[in-house]
């Protein structure tokens, strides 16, 4: 179901043509950056560090060096160390440790080989000495006075004065508005509570890989999954010491990504060892490496109060926010501050964040990173102001609802944002219209996220039969070629078939930012729709040649060059382009930009769960969400976004979790152990596409990729509790610790 | 060590390969026939995305010694059209798009044969057991049920026109 | 004139000062009158915020030559990041 602001009509913007590289991935044959095999490749293997925390005392490669069928050994030895200022600096310290390594994981040294035994043997063959140190995994242990220290050049940033002595807690963000202790006041209701978060792991299917194939000229080819190539030619070129000239970066199909390949793990090494050894180097990780050594996404720890007045107007808030970053600190806290109230308008709050670095793997961005653990917080409070209050969960938040010209806690006041209609189709969907069925539970939540424009480019060339190819930076992840084909089409007139859509690698397009912060489809859709802008005003152009005319005679419309005054027939783009050698040569634009204006997304989402009080079984019997998607230009493909960014947010609220043993050990490296949702853990996930026009976008398009992740897990303890009466406030909502809250709540007299 | 030899038929062709008796068949599959279909995004029987049939059973191709390959008729997702016509399924999951990054989508593909195979008319609980050994975590799964759904019925159809 | 807002963080820097009235046409020209204005403050805006800007609620990563319009509100916000 779809709920329009009025959308004009378009012929192919909002269609659901089968997408372009769809055939290749459906028979088996699209390639993906483990599928490549080049003449004469040597397989890598990473050693890593069996310790949470230790210092390198010592790294021995010659016994691996002497083994049979190695061709190079490397350990951080081999890169150059960045300055303390350099943005990437961490990242290369993550790649390879140096000094110490700081999570179990870690990666110290990496061999290539003739085959994948060989490199396997000789990476145990390396001796490593280790001197252990403490380590440290929970948030609020390592921010204690005496916790085992991380790094001892990390100092709290933020703090009224500054420190004298390094910490875990990198640094204090703080958001205050109005008097807190006056909304306090002023509140008939006040309710609060601490919610506590694990770390989670995208969990994409395809673990990291890559190739490098170094040749003897200095330069490199690199193949790889990544949710942006061009960050992969910077990130490794910082991290070699190289110039970027030197890089060619070629994007494979990429198998999942969902923030998790927006940085780099392999690629450095992979060229480290590909120079060295003078052949190409394909290295792939195991699904265990994957878990111990990438993403996750952070743990938190959140203490939020609310006030709210008898009508239900919330009056206060105040928070406490720790997010935990991994080994190397991150913006994550800040984010979660961000957030944590943004769907609602509040006067007065004060918002503090801290961001602790842990031994675990350095977080990186999932989905509307760190929006979902502040939600948990915020939309259970508000579920709970709606209950004391006796009002409906709706009603309360479009009571509380922010729109275009209010402040957002984070401080700029809010464009056109599409929450109220999000709010308003929940209300109005059969799902919520209807009674839950007997002794299930039901729950709502809404989520923000800001999404993002950056850099895009994209260029547009006209072939001489009137077909059109639109090559961009983008990586396509979900269906992002199709979306990029249909708004050319929109533009030019032409069949979305008669577009050949391509992503390019880093020699053939201008420079694009990763394809991150749902800003695909948004910002270098805007490019390609620049780049056909263009197209269309040199098309004008040649029928004015071709017709001896004057060019500002000549209109475009419906795929062809009109005559205003119409002295000419119109001629279709494919009788200019079959005539374009003889006007002024082939036709083709390219257009680069920095997107502005990514409107803000809203979705609002409802579910009924039932449970079993035997086991704690929580079971998903129905789900509803709704999104503001600005335009959908390839409807099917939103969907698919909604949906998937709801079963991620349903594995994350009851199943997923890092666990790790009193080691520092993961324990659960694994999709036995680490449970993602299966097919038949869900219901259908209904669908509900709201969209509130982005003024900023050519077609209106708002980021769809982020914002579903967010209501699940609130949506999901709001509704265990309705139907057992168990506030539970820490997650996962596993079948043992809902057990445990059912016991509990029957202990308290129930 | 010698190598074992191993022959079989692979997507209806007579096919032989050598490997290490502790091989993998996935591995084999595509380092050796250069079948790069079946994906790995486990190696431990847990994500499906290495699926195959083997005689006509569903099987995590990472989980079987390819020397047990011997003899068999094995089934991967780029045997699964009948040349330039796709199988139904191809053509639904395309259709109701099935897939998003499309790693998992050859597995998704073979187990959902595997189920039509024996079960031409599944229901959607049917089709939701019978793909919970394959993971997916683009889709959320509904668009793959629905699609899985869509082709049983189109297959349905096609067999009730043979009849007629 | 741009009215530049500051978060509870950043008025450390300010002398507490929420927010103030700046006449600049670009966020360089804007940094360098706020450091004029709040010695130290630039580097702590690079420092903590990779000086990500939101003018008039339009969020711009790395915005050093942006253009500001007259009467514009300014927030200097957190760099974001995204999956
Ligand atoms: S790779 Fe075989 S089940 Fe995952
Ligand atoms: S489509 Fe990406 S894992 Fe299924």
């Amino acid at each position: 179901m779809t709920i329009t602001d009025q959308r004009p009509g378009y012929r192919y913007v909002g269609t659901r043509p089968v997408r372009h590289d769809g055939l290749d991935k459906v028979v088996g044959k699209a390639r993906y950056a483990a599928d490549l095999v080049l003449p004469g490749m040597l397989y890598g293997h990473i050693l890593r560090s069996p310790h949470a925390h230790a210092r390198i005392v010592a790294i021995d490669t010659a016994a691996a060096e002497a083994m049979p069928g190695v061709r190079a050994v490397i350990t951080g030895a081999d890169f150059p160390e960045l300055p303390a200022d350099d943005p990437e600096r961490n990242t290369t310290r993550n790649l390879m440790a140096r000094d110490k390594v700081l999570y179990e994981g870690h990666a110290i040294a990496a061999v290539a080989a003739t085959s994948q035994r060989a490199a396997k043997a000789a990476a145990k063959a390396i001796a490593v000495t280790y001197e252990v140190l403490p380590h440290t995994l929970d948030i609020r242990e390592a921010m204690a006075p005496g916790a085992p220290l991380l790094h001892d050049d990390v100092f709290t940033t933020g703090l009224d004065s500054e420190p004298s002595e390094p910490s875990n807690v990198a640094n204090r963000t703080c958001y205050e508005r109005g008097d807190i202790e006056q909304g306090f006041a002023d509140a008939a209701v006040v309710v609060e509570g601490e919610f506590v978060t694990k770390a989670v792991h995208q969990g994409y299917i395809e673990p990291h890989a890559c190739v490098a194939d170094t040749g003897q000229d200095g330069k490199t080819v690199i193949w790889c999954s990544s949710q942006g190539h061009f960050r992969v030619r910077s990130q490794t070129a910082a991290m070699l010491g190289w110039d970027t000239a030197r890089i060619k970066v070629i994007p494979a199909e990429i198998g999942g990504g969902f923030g998790g390949k927006t940085t780099i793990y392999l690629e450095p090494l992979a060229v480290a060892l590909s120079a060295r050894a003078g052949r190409p180097v394909k290295l792939v990780m195991s699904r265990e490496e994957v878990f111990r050594a990438t993403g996750p996404t952070p743990g938190s720890v959140i203490r939020l109060k609310l006030g709210a007045a008898d009508d239900g107007k919330i009056t206060a808030a105040k928070a406490w926010m720790a997010y935990e970053s991994g080994a190397f600190p991150g913006p994550w806290a800040m984010l979660g501050c961000m957030c944590v109230i943004s769907p609602y308008n509040v006067e007065n709050f004060l918002i503090e964040g801290y961001e602790v670095v842990v031994n675990k793997p350095v977080n990186v961005a999932y989905r509307a990173p760190s929006a979902p653990m502040a939600a948990f917080a915020a939309d259970t409070l508000v579920d709970e102001i709606a209950r004391r209050l006796d009002m409906d969960p709706i009603e309360l938040r479009l009571l509380n609802c922010p729109s275009a010209g209010d402040q957002a806690p984070y401080g700029p006041k809010w464009p056109r944002i599409g929450l109220r209609e999000c709010l308003e189709a929940v209300r109005d969907s059969d799902h919520y219209r209807s009674e839950p069925a007997p002794g299930h539970g039901r729950g709502v939540a809404s989520g923000f996220w800001f999404n993002i424009g950056e850099a895009s480019s994209a260029t547009v060339n006209l072939n001489e039969n009137g077909t059109a190819t639109v090559v961009t930076g983008s990586p396509d992840i979900g269906g992002s070629r199709a979306s990029m084909a249909l708004m050319a089409a929109e533009e030019l007139g032409i069949d979305v078939y008669d577009i050949q859509p391509v992503v390019g690698d880093t020699e053939v397009v201008g420079f694009t930012d990763v394809t991150e912060g749902s800003r695909a489809t948004f910002a270098t859709g805007m490019a390609v729709v620049e780049a056909c802008r263009d197209l269309k005003r040199q098309l004008c152009g040649r029928a004015a040649v071709m017709w001896d005319c004057d060019s500002d005679e000549v209109a475009w419309s419906d795929g062809q060059a009109t005559h205003r005054a119409g002295e000419h027939e119109p001629l279709a783009l494919a009788a200019i382009t079959a005539e374009a050698g003889r006007t002024g040569g082939p036709l083709g634009a390219t257009a680069s930009l920095n997107a502005r204006g990514a409107g803000p997304a809203f979705s609002v989402q409802v579910t009924d769960v039932s449970v079993d009080e035997e086991t704690g079984r929580v079971t998903v019997e129905r789900y509803t969400t709704a999104q503001d998607a600005g335009t959908a230009i390839h409807p099917d493909y939103v969907e698919g976004q909604m949906q998937g960014g709801v079963a991620q947010g349903i594995g994350w609220a009851l199943n997923e979790e890092y666990i790790h043993d009193a080691d520092g050990v993961m324990e659960n490296p694994g999709f036995l152990d680490y449970r993602i949702p299966v097919a038949s853990d869900l219901p259908m996930i209904e669908t509900i596409i709201v969209e509130v026009p982005n003024p900023n976008h050519p077609y209106g398009v708002r980021g769809v990729g982020e914002v579903g992740i967010v209501p699940p897990i609130p949506a999901l303890a709001n509704a265990v509790y309705d139907a057992t009466g168990a506030r539970i406030r820490e997650l996962p909502l596993s079948p043992p610790r809902v057990l445990a809250a059912i016991t509990a709540r029957n202990g308290d007299g129930g | 060590m010698s190598r074992t030899h191993v022959r079989c038929r692979i997507n209806g062709d007579d096919a032989e390969f050598l490997c290490d008796a502790g091989d993998a068949l996935l591995d084999a599959l595509r380092d050796e026939m250069g079948l790069m279909g079946a994906k790995e995004g486990c190696g431990t029987g847990d994500c499906g995305a290495c699926s195959i049939l083997m005689d006509g059973r569903l099987q995590c191709s990472c989980l079987v010694f390819a020397p047990e390959a011997e003899g068999s008729s094995i089934v991967t997702v780029e045997g699964i059209a009948d040349g330039d016509r796709l199988h139904p399924l191809q053509q639904c999951f395309l259709e109701g798009a099935a897939l998003q990054c499309g790693v998992c989508t050859p597995g998704f593909l073979v187990a959902a044969k595997a189920l039509l195979d024996r079960n031409p008319d599944p229901t959607e609980t049917e089709v939701r057991y019978a793909l919970a050994g394959n993971l997916c975590r683009c889709t959320g799964y509904d668009k793959i049920v629905r699609s899985v759904l869509a082709a049983a019925a189109v297959m349905q159809q096609g067999k009730e026109e043979a009849a007629r | 004139m741009a009215q530049v807002h500051f978060s509870a963080g950043q008025r450390r820097l300010t002398g507490g000062v929420a927010h103030t009235d700046v006449d600049a046409a670009t966020v360089r020209e804007l940094l360098r009158k706020l450091e004029e204005m709040f010695p130290g403050i630039r580097a702590h805006l690079d420092q903590t915020a990779s000086t990500a800007i939101a003018i008039d609620g339009d969020i711009i990563p790395d915005p050093l030559y942006e253009p500001i319009p007259a009467d514009a509100e300014v927030h200097f916000i957190a760099p974001l990041a995204g999956g």
